[in-house]
């Protein structure tokens, strides 16, 4: 029973990290851009939720979501076109958007202790109590941040897989010359990821609020173990993030449990290499020319 | 259809072509030959917007077109075949066929494309649930240009389709440029063997360290 626990916890965080990991690789797949700003702009979701619904004007939490989902979508526009764009193609561009976004990051967490000052906030979770099965106990706030994520994702795949548009998506992730050729207009399709991927961030920003707390510094974890997931499931592949992101987390429940939280990281970092070793590319590495 | 005036193109500092002129008039099937490392792919990557050009002008269907975007141009009838086909490679046939029907324009025909396209490689169609990352040369070729014909051109620019493959599949390849030719699209293609398109084309220029030149039946034997 106690297994079964345990099983239970990994896979229903396995889901919040996957929204995080998923968004990180979504921009990679299709742009190249490994995000460093992936993680701070995870905290500024909280931090705007927590700003809606505790510290400010006091709105319901689906009220918050409401108004946060487009301002997080224009930033990851904004970022995208004011920074990125204007690097592209030129000499280390990897490099430099790596450094960039790195910077990036500085500004957002700054920003934030510049407002809210340094502290951990909090929002009350949005659903109490818990529901009982045969002697397991699950709270139904757990419950349905799984319920949201998987849908966030599953909504994402099927955009991905089942849209022209979607189709676009992952031809510019596979050929971007090609892609330009058919006439998909790739920029365009950047700059979608982009909104796509601060959207997903943000929200499990806001989703994991009321158990990890938001703070201006407090979106390196979730970024580190977003990083670890993406890596190991393959950097570009949306699908690979969402199966790594499960394993990683069951695991990590299981290590937490068994040995200690310290030992968590350690535990991923283990088997990223193991994976690495058989697998360089990843579980579902995109394939590169 | 298609002009081309004294355009410059360059690949970092080095000048590849220069003042290149051709024109390919509606119907005509013309080709560009000359060998490696010359500028005749950098040539059809410039008409296409794949290279910026520095100077020069470049006329489509009456407008100038030098500045225009890739995209832009295929939402106007000038579609690209690449000489190293980039394909979707984790995408299905199908997919990739469907991909070339992306602009609004080209999805009105999109069924009719594609059962063209079917109809005239019949293998696609049996493979049309296959990856092309696992397809050979000569099918990534069919799939490349039947891409290429979803996007609904009016002016079909491919670079050595023959890039690769066996002769007999670049045979093949060549009827089927031809055959559509004949079935009224305009074709501009580029090769590095004049030899492969006897009997094909309408004109041919040469193209030399970035120069060129319109050659004329009673010269041609002297480019082979």
């Amino acid at each position: 029973m106690q297994i079964l626990e345990i099983l239970i916890s990994g896979i229903t965080q396995g889901a919040v990290y996957c929204v995080v990991a998923v968004g990180l690789s979504l921009v990679y797949g299709a742009s190249r851009i490994l995000n460093f700003a992936h993680g701070s702009l995870y905290s500024l979701g909280g931090f705007l939720a927590w700003y809606l619904v505790v510290g400010g004007p006091g709105l319901p939490l689906w009220l918050a979501f409401l108004l946060i989902l487009p301002v997080l979508a224009l930033t990851g526009v904004v970022i995208e076109r004011a920074i990125i764009r204007p690097l592209r193609g030129s000499d280390n561009w990897k490099i430099n958007t790596i450094m960039v976004t790195l910077g990036l990051a500085f500004i957002i967490e700054n920003g934030l202790q510049l407002v809210f000052g340094p502290g951990t906030r909090t929002i009350p979770p949005f659903v109490e109590g818990s529901l009982s099965i045969g002697g397991i106990t699950i709270t139904w706030y757990k419950l349905s941040i799984f319920v949201i994520s998987l849908a966030l994702v599953g909504t994402l795949e099927l955009f991905l897989s089942s849209t022209r548009y979607g189709q676009a998506v992952r031809a510019v992730s596979q050929d971007m010359q090609g892609a330009n050729q058919v006439g998909i207009n790739v920029n365009q399709v950047f700059s979608t990821t982009f909104a796509l991927s601060v959207v997903l961030t943000g929200v499990a920003g806001i989703l994991l609020a009321p158990v990890f707390l938001v703070s201006p510094l407090g979106g390196w974890a979730p970024f580190l173990k977003a990083f670890v997931i993406v890596v190991l499931g393959g950097l570009g592949s949306t699908k690979g993030a969402f199966v790594a992101a499960f394993i990683l987390a069951v695991l990590e429940a299981f290590v937490i449990f068994y040995i200690g939280p310290s030992w968590a990281m350690p535990a991923w970092l283990l088997m990223l290499i193991i994976v690495l070793m058989v697998r360089p590319k990843g579980l579902f590495g995109v394939w590169e020319n | 259809m298609l002009e081309v005036e004294g355009i410059n193109a360059f690949y970092g500092d080095f000048h590849v072509l220069h003042d290149a002129s051709l024109r390919v008039g509606k119907g005509e099937l013309v080709a560009v030959v000359g060998a490696n490392g010359h500028g005749k792919s950098t040539l059809l990557k410039a008409i296409c917007g794949l290279t910026p050009v520095k100077s020069g002008q470049i006329r489509f269907d009456g407008s100038d077109i030098a500045r225009c975007k890739t995209p832009h141009l295929v939402g106007q009838g000038l579609v690209y075949v690449a000489e190293d086909r980039r394909l979707f490679p984790d995408m299905t046939v199908l997919e990739n066929l469907q991909l070339g029907a992306y602009l609004s324009g080209a999805r009105a025909q999109e069924a009719q494309n594609l059962d063209r396209i079917f109809t005239l490689y019949p293998r696609l169609a049996e493979r049309r649930k296959q990856l092309c990352r696992s397809l050979s040369g000569g099918e990534a070729q069919m799939v490349a240009l039947g891409r290429g014909l979803m996007s609904n051109p009016s002016l079909l620019a491919i670079d050595e389709p023959s890039l690769g493959l066996a002769p007999n599949l670049t045979e093949m390849m060549l009827k089927t440029v031809s055959q559509l030719n004949k079935d009224g699209l305009t074709v501009l293609i580029v090769e590095q063997s004049l030899a492969l398109l006897q009997g094909m084309i309408d004109r041919v220029y040469s193209i030399e360290e970035g120069i060129v030149r319109e050659t004329n039946a009673d010269n041609m034997q002297e480019v082979l």
